[in-house]
This record gives C-alpha cells, sequence and structure tokens, in this order.
C-alpha cells in the first residue's frame, strides 16, 4: 500500500485554480520529488496535504486512511511533517528548544507535572533532551544547540527545520524548496543530510527548484505546471519529456541565474 | 550551570526584598512596596499571555478586578478567611479568563486587543453599577484585615510578608510555564502558528491555556489589593492601569520573568522618584519610557546582556591583539 495517496485534488484561489485535480503517490521509503516552476502549485500542494489549505475536492489518503482537511496538527500527530520555504523557527528558543518543541504532541505528562516540576516531568525533560541532542548530531547542529535559532546560517536555519520536524517522529517528511538560498557547498551538505535521514527509515516528499539536488536524491519526479500535475516518472523520463523541457527546463538560464 | 546562576539571582533578590522592610520606616514606602509586589504579579500574568504566547491583552485590570471583587466579596458577605477567598478569586478569574478566552482567541490579531479592551470597559461599567453585588460607585468595603490562622496582618510591615510569599510562589509558577514543554509550545505559537501546528501543537487550546493562565494571576494580584486596601474601589480597573502593566512588561523586557519582575518595580516607584518634577513628571516619566523602547526594544534586562557580551567580548579582546601581534 501507498504510504500517502494524492487522488484528484484541487485547489482554487477565486478565480485562480492553484491545484487542478493532481495525483500524486508516494511508496513507503523512498524519496520523492515533486518539480515545477514559480507559482505552478507545488506549495499548495505541500499545504493541502499538511492541511494548512482545505481542499476544494479530491481525497488525501495516509497508508490507506483518509486524512483530507483533517486539522494542521492532527496530521502531525499521524506522523506527517514539514519544513518551509519561507523559514518559520521559533526566534525566542534555542537551536535545541526548537527541536524540543516537535517532541510536545508526543509528551505524556500534564499542567500538574509541568508546575510541580515532577520527577515524572524531568525524567521525560531528560530523555527529550537527549534524543534532541542525536537528532540534532544526525543533522550535524549539535556544536550550536544553546545558540538562539535565528543565529545559524540561512542554510543551517532550513537544515534545524528539518530536526523539528523530526522530532515528531514522521513516517513521511515534506520538505518545501530545502535548497533555496543556499550557495554549493551548503546545497552538497543538504543532500547528504536528506540522505541519511532517508537511510533513518523516513520518507520524503522533496519540493525543490534546484534541479541537481533533486536529481540526486528522488527516484521518481512529478513535475507541475499551472496547478495541473504535466509529467511523472523517473528523472531519465523527466530529462526527456517534452512538455516539462518547454515548462521548466526551457528556462532554465533563468533558474540558473537565481540559484 | 547556566541554571544555577540564573537561580542565583532570584536569592539575591529574594535576600533583598526580605532585608528591604527592616530599613523602611515609612508606611507610604512599604504600601508601594505591596503595590509593586501586585503590579509584578500582575505582569507576569500579562507575560505569559503577551509575552510568551504573543497575544496583546489589554484588560489585565478586568482580571485583577474580578479577583479583588470575588475575594473581598467572599470575606465580607461569606466570611471567608484569606486563603479561601484567595482560591475563590483565582478560580472565578480563570472562569472569566476561559469565557473571554474561549470566543475572542479565534479572532486572533489586533482584533483580539480590540475585545480585551472592550471586555476591560464593560467589566468596570459591571464593577460601577451592579451595586447590591459590588457596592457600586461607593465600592466594597468591610473587609476585615487578612489573617492566616491565629496571624492577623494588621500593618503594611506584615502583610509584605504575604504579599512576598505569593510572589515567590508566582515567580516560580511563571518561571516553571516558561522553562517547561508548556513554555516552549507558547512560544512556538508566538514564534509561528502554522508552524507549531505542523509540529503537532494545537494552537488554539493553547492559547486560550496561556489566557486563562494569566487570569489566574490577575486573580491573585487581585485578592492581594482588595486586602492590602481593605476595600474595593471600581475606579481602580481602568485600561490607563491596564496599560500600565503592558508598559512594565515592555520597559522590562517582553518574555523575560527578571525583565518583568525589575520593569514592575521600576514603573512602581518611578513615579515617586520623579516627584520633585512637579508639573514636569508626566513628561518626564513619557520621555524616560520613550527612551528606553527606542535605545533599549529589548527592554532594561537586554542591558545585562549587552553588559555580559561586551565583558565577554574584552576578555576575548586580547587575544585577538597577541595573534594580530604575531603577524
Amino acid at each position: 500500500m501507498a504510504l500517502l495517496e494524492v487522488t484528484r485534488v484541487s485547489k482554487r484561489f477565486g478565480g485562480l485554480v492553484a491545484v487542478n485535480e493532481v495525483d500524486v503517490t508516494i511508496e513507503p521509503g523512498e524519496i520523492r520529488g515533486l518539480i515545477g516552476p514559480n507559482g505552478s502549485g507545488k506549495s499548495t500542494l505541500v499545504n493541502l496535504v499538511s492541511g494548512v489549505y482545505r481542499t476544494d475536492g479530491g481525497e488525501i489518503k495516509l497508508e490507506g486512511r483518509n486524512i483530507t482537511n483533517l486539522p494542521a496538527h492532527t496530521i502531525s500527530h499521524l506522523h506527517v511533517s514539514r519544513t518551509f520555504q519561507t523559514i518559520r523557527l521559533f526566534g525566542t528558543l534555542s537551536v535545541l528548544e526548537n527541536v524540543m518543541v516537535g517532541f510536545y504532541s508526543r509528551s505524556k505528562t500534564n499542567l500538574t507535572d509541568v508546575i510541580l516540576n515532577s520527577p515524572r516531568l524531568a525524567r521525560e525533560e531528560a530523555g527529550l533532551r537527549k534524543r534532541a541532542e542525536e537528532l540534532l548530531e544526525l543533522v550535524e547542529l549539535k556544536p550550536f544547540k544553546d545558540q538562539p535559532g535565528k543565529s545559524l546560517t540561512l542554510g543551517r536555519q532550513r537544515v534545524l527545520e528539518m530536526a523539528r520536524a523530526l522530532a515528531t517522529e514522521p513516517k513521511l517528511l515534506i520538505l518545501d524548496e530545502p535548497a533555496a538560498g543556499m550557495n554549493p557547498s551548503e546545497k552538497e551538505w543538504l543532500v547528504d543530510v536528506i540522505r541519511r535521514i532517508n537511510q533513518s527509515g523516513v520518507s520524503i516528499l522533496l519540493i525543490e527548484h534546484h534541479m541537481p539536488v533533486v536529481m540526486a536524491l528522488a527516484k521518481r519526479i512529478a513535475v507541475m505546471n499551472f496547478g495541473l500535475k504535466i509529467a511523472d516518472g523517473v528523472p531519465e523520463e523527466i530529462r526527456n519529456n517534452d512538455a516539462v523541457i518547454e515548462a521548466y527546463l526551457g528556462r532554465r538560464e533563468d533558474n540558473a541565474a537565481i540559484g | 550551570m547556566r541554571f544555577m546562576r540564573s537561580y542565583l539571582w532570584y536569592l539575591i533578590g529574594l535576600v533583598a526584598l526580605l532585608v528591604l522592610p527592616q530599613v523602611v520606616s515609612s508606611p507610604y514606602i512599604m504600601f508601594l512596596l505591596n503595590m509593586a509586589i501586585i503590579f509584578v504579579i500582575l505582569a507576569l500574568g500579562l507575560n505569559v499571555v503577551f509575552g510568551m504566547t504573543g497575544m496583546l491583552n489589554l484588560a489585565s485590570l478586568a482580571f485583577s478586578g474580578i479577583g479583588a471583587y470575588t475575594s473581598g466579596i467572599l470575606a465580607v458577605k461569606l466570611g471567608l478567611p484569606f486563603p479561601l477567598a484567595l482560591i475563590g478569586a483565582v478560580v472565578v478569574a480563570m472562569l472569566f479568563g476561559l469565557m473571554v478566552g474561549l470566543p475572542t482567541i479565534r479572532i486572533g490579531g489586533h482584533y483580539l486587543a480590540f475585545m480585551t479592551i472592550a471586555f476591560g470597559e464593560i467589566m468596570r461599567l459591571i464593577f460601577q453599577n451592579w451595586t447590591p453585588v459590588t457596592g457600586g460607585a461607593l465600592g466594597l468595603s468591610g473587609i476585615k484585615y487578612a489573617s492566616i490562622g491565629p496571624l492577623v496582618l494588621k500593618t503594611h510591615w506584615s502583610y509584605y510578608h504575604l504579599s512576598l510569599t505569593l510572589l515567590v510562589i508566582m515567580v516560580y509558577v511563571a518561571n516553571r510555564i516558561r522553562v517547561s514543554k508548556l513554555g516552549r509550545a507558547f512560544e512556538a505559537v508566538r514564534g509561528s502558528e502554522v508552524a507549531a501546528r505542523a509540529l503537532g501543537i494545537n494552537t488554539y487550546y493553547h492559547k486560550v491555556l496561556a489566557f486563562v493562565l494569566g487570569a489566574a494571576f490577575g486573580g491573585v494580584a487581585g485578592t492581594l489589593y482588595a486586602f492590602l486596601m481593605r476595600y474595593v474601589d471600581p475606579g481602580t480597573f481602568t485600561f490607563e492601569e491596564s496599560a500600565r502593566v503592558l508598559t512594565m512588561v515592555m520597559v522590562g523586557g517582553r518574555g523575560s520573568i527578571p525583565g518583568v519582575i525589575i520593569g514592575a518595580f521600576l514603573l512602581t516607584f518611578l513615579p515617586e522618584w520623579l516627584r520633585f518634577l512637579k508639573d514636569y513628571y508626566m513628561a518626564m516619566y513619557g520621555l524616560g519610557i520613550l527612551l528606553i523602547v527606542l535605545f533599549l526594544p529589548g527592554g532594561v534586562i537586554s542591558l545585562w546582556d549587552k553588559v555580559r557580551s561586551r565583558f565577554a567580548a574584552g576578555r576575548r579582546a586580547p587575544a585577538a591583539q597577541t595573534s594580530a601581534g604575531k603577524r
């Protein structure tokens, strides 16, 4: 059974059809690519899957269970987590605390434990702290754990968002343009980190603008343009698909200039 | 280590506050110290709602008014002693917090601030006009001296020890909230609601929870006020005073518990220190706050961080010089 099954999902903003009856499936354990020019509907699709927006039609299933239009926090509880195209770190918290926020829904202590600082809470906190440090180690951010999240470089902030998302123990991790604004060496590091996350057993939906990153990681790539899915297949097929070349790779020079 | 050091500062502050009444001889100054503590508790409550969670509540004084009237009525009409009146006031204030929070917090943003102003005005009018219960414009009088068991607290000095005990408890509670998963969740809501939701945090629930917890602080502050004055005046719980609590949080350092404590003490005593200015006092007071907001947007407490980082830089500087000299 597919991990995630998106069937004929649509989203309209006024007269604009941002996502138009799109189908996408993600198999357990895979890194799935989703590409397309700016404004093609990729991020909208992510917001539909993660519960930020409500759909205007279609169905989203997680391991056979219908999750269409569930609240975002419920979808997170069902082990789907995500990062954001525009970084949304918690500026007042340290790197470690940012990650620890992600453990919230797994916590078994209550308000009384918090106020009385019960031994149960102390044990839980110590365990979570250790787990958060492990996650930071996985993404190579442990040396920065006590700094404010906002003090990291842009590239590291993006990777910190990944570690934070991993704290919710996702089966599916959605990365919304993780390479945006990264320099070449950071991009190499990013590919490495994503691969490691995937090897730890997390399936990944990778939305990316930067072709080398997607081509290096994804075994199957879906392509969107003007809200429609225009192609879906292995990287080789995508590279040679006429519709894709016209919509996306045809503007390669522009993209190279951007990033 | 860092935890121990912050703990040490709280301890030093507590010792200072314990010694203070020994050297103060004026009842008026003792009264102001009691008022300062009441304002600290109010500001700590606003700090949970506004400082941590990012919701602008402009009705702090409405909640302390509910606390003051509830405990006052419980004491005068039912003859309950201070501890029971306190519990009653906290429970009622929290219920009001829930009642106001549930519908208004869904609206969010600036509208929430407007709704809290409206709520504050409604409560003020109720205090003033519901004469059979609140005593109306004449206020609620006849509150006996606070007593804990056989101990009757008749002077501002003895009452101060009660205020201080409650202050310690409320600082502890505020600190527990801040350093725990709850504080992280509140700060996450303040940072980005969309991201908080994506991490499994039910933001609506947590905003209401923060609001209710903030109201509890108001209940405690109101009770302390009612028993300090032994009279509740409806003219006390105004929007201007709520704005003053907000200023305390901003001037002290939004989100920082030591900052908020300093801010509340500072703004309680500043008017006294500026009294020699007579007619120009309000202008200087306003100017002072303006300067702090302009040059210390992180509040007075950020001054400490600046000093510390400059000290750290000073220690590093000689090392940098020697390496430059080698070259």
